[in-house]
């Protein structure tokens, strides 16, 4: 319940009480503004000081002709020009998940990097006993998978544990459970190859310092 | 498989602060099945550079290192990495173990690398640390062991592989006398029929135990002999940067000039010395290749002398036993 009323219960609209006879779900309006069912003339009295007006008419088929001032619209068209008021605040959230992949594949960069780093010296011994430069960059890329799939199980208990928290409806797509943790990997594996130059670049005649 | 390693006249030249330098100038030695080499001397002597050039890591500026039917100084490319992988062992001065991983993954991770199954190499990690006496202690970590553990561990990665060729660099000088003990007797118990073993060191003590000894640079500092004349023409060279020396000379008359050889292929001139002065005391006395060659500028004489020949001749200039520290140039 987003507006957190059950039948029976008192919900004010305008200054006035109304009595709650049922709920509905999935009904929101820009984002999450929760959509309320009256009587037209309940409708018209919290809304335009109770004259008769109305905004708009919903007719079952397609009407043959639309009184002047009226234009007619299909389910279809409501439905875009209703989401056309989100444009701008779902681009944002577009261009806030581009932005946070991009420091996503900074951070596994860096990380990956600083270990790289650190384990210069162990790359170095690894390569004086024989291991290939290939064994050394599959290994990085077995950890860059690693990372990068965890990091996105653990996205994913995150989201779903912080739905419900928020007060428009989320809806996640099966299918980008599925498409999260490839992409991240694919963000990964490009993001580690710097560390991995470094892991295949080591010397191994460094391991004898 | 029988082992032989013959090292044939190895030179290794590189070039360091824009300096000429030559860890290794035509060093040979040969060793057989089952031997266990020692490769001795000071710091600096190119000790490390040699077990480099054994190992396939480092290839000599010239000279040629046969292992069995391989000539090692021409591999190349996945030839030197089996090479590598296959036919050498290495233990190194600083144990060298990945600090966060287990003993025994120490020990597994080589043979993982190499795509060796991994309940394979837990079963080979398992046999060799119950043969360097590590059983027990496979799942601690380098940092809940001893030095001489460790070194231990080290051992049992080096022989993965089964190495033929092993190659141990200072591998006591981090470790306590007891320490030293188990390591020693265990390289010795390396050096087998089908495996050569290569120690390199400066403590002289471990020579009791080797097949074969090989001195990088020999110690001038007790050598006694007469002083002698030496007679120099114009331009004539008296020796070379990088040469190794026993004798220090003081110059009678005319006059000398000291100068590097530059990476570039160009002299850097350091001094000139003339009647009076001396000159190459600290490459005798501190058993170290010379760090500049010299040169005649004109007709000169010198007298040469050994390290307790000049010691006589100039008393004061340079410390004897029992006296200061060095303090000439």
């Amino acid at each position: 319940m987003r507006l957190g009323v059950s039948p029976g219960g008192t919900v004010y609209l305008g200054g006035r009480p109304f009595t709650v006879v049922g709920t509905v779900s999935d009904r929101t309006l820009l984002g999450g503004t929760p959509m309320v069912y009256t009587t037209l003339s309940d409708a018209q009295a919290i809304a335009v000081g109770g004259r008769a007006l109305i905004t708009a008419v919903v007719t079952r088929g397609s009407p043959t002709q639309v009184p002047a001032g009226l234009v007619a619209y299909t389910p279809d068209q409501v439905a875009a020009t209703t989401l056309d008021q989100m444009h701008s605040a779902v681009s944002s959230i577009d261009n806030s998940k581009w932005m946070m992949w991009v420091v996503a594949a900074f951070i596994v960069a860096a990380l990956l990097y600083v270990a790289a780093l650190e384990r210069q010296r162990d790359f170095a011994v690894l390569k004086a006993l024989g291991s290939s430069s290939g064994a050394l960059f599959f290994s990085m890329i077995v950890e860059a998978v690693v990372v990068t799939v965890i990091a996105s199980v653990l996205a994913e208990l995150l989201s779903s544990f912080m739905k419900p928290l928020f007060a428009q409806p989320i809806v996640i797509p099966f299918s980008a459970y599925a498409t999260l943790p490839l992409i991240a990997v694919a963000v990964g594996v490009l993001a580690s190859l710097v560390a991995l130059r470094r892991a295949t670049g080591a010397d191994p005649a460094a391991a004898f310092g | 498989m029988t082992a032989t390693l013959q090292v044939e006249d190895i030179t290794v030249e590189f070039s360091s602060g824009g300096y000429v330098i030559k860890p290794l100038d035509g060093i040979g030695f040969s060793a057989h099945d089952g031997e266990l080499v020692v490769l001795l001397g000071p710091s600096g002597c190119g000790k490390t550079t040699m077990l480099s050039c054994l190992a396939g890591l480092l290839t000599p500026t010239s000279g040629r290192i046969g292992f069995g039917d391989q000539d090692v100084t021409g591999l190349r490319g996945p030839a030197m990495s089996a090479y590598r992988q296959q036919t050498v062992g290495v233990v190194f001065q600083a144990f060298n173990l990945i600090p966060s991983l287990t003993a025994r993954a120490n020990v597994v991770v080589p043979m993982r690398l190499a795509g060796v199954p991994t309940r394979q190499a837990r079963a080979r990690a398992d046999e060799l640390l119950e043969r360097v006496n590590l059983g027990e202690r496979g799942h601690h970590r380098p940092g809940e062991m001893s030095g001489g553990q460790q070194q231990r561990v080290a051992i049992a990665r080096a022989l993965v592989h089964d190495p033929p060729l092993v190659l141990a660099d200072e591998p006591t000088a981090h470790l306590d006398h007891i320490q030293v003990e188990g390591i020693l007797r265990l390289i010795r118990e390396l050096a087998t029929a089908g495996r050569i073993v290569v120690v390199s060191t400066h403590d002289d003590r471990i020579t009791h135990l080797a097949d074969r000894v090989v001195e990088l640079a020999p110690n001038f500092t007790d050598a006694d002999r007469e002083p002698e004349a030496v007679q120099l023409v114009a331009g004539e060279v008296l020796f070379e940067q990088g040469d190794r020396g026993s004798l220090i000379y003081a110059v009678e008359s005319g006059r000398v000039e000291v100068y590097r050889h530059r990476a570039d292929g160009t002299e850097e001139r350091l001094a000139e010395v003339g009647p009076g002065n001396y000159f190459g005391e600290l490459g005798p006395l501190l058993n170290l290749p010379r760090s500049a060659s010299v040169r005649a500028v004109e007709a000169t004489q010198l007298t040469a002398y050994s390290v307790r020949g000049f010691r006589r001749a100039f008393p004061g200039v340079m410390p004897g036993e029992d006296e200061g520290p060095l303090v000439t140039d």
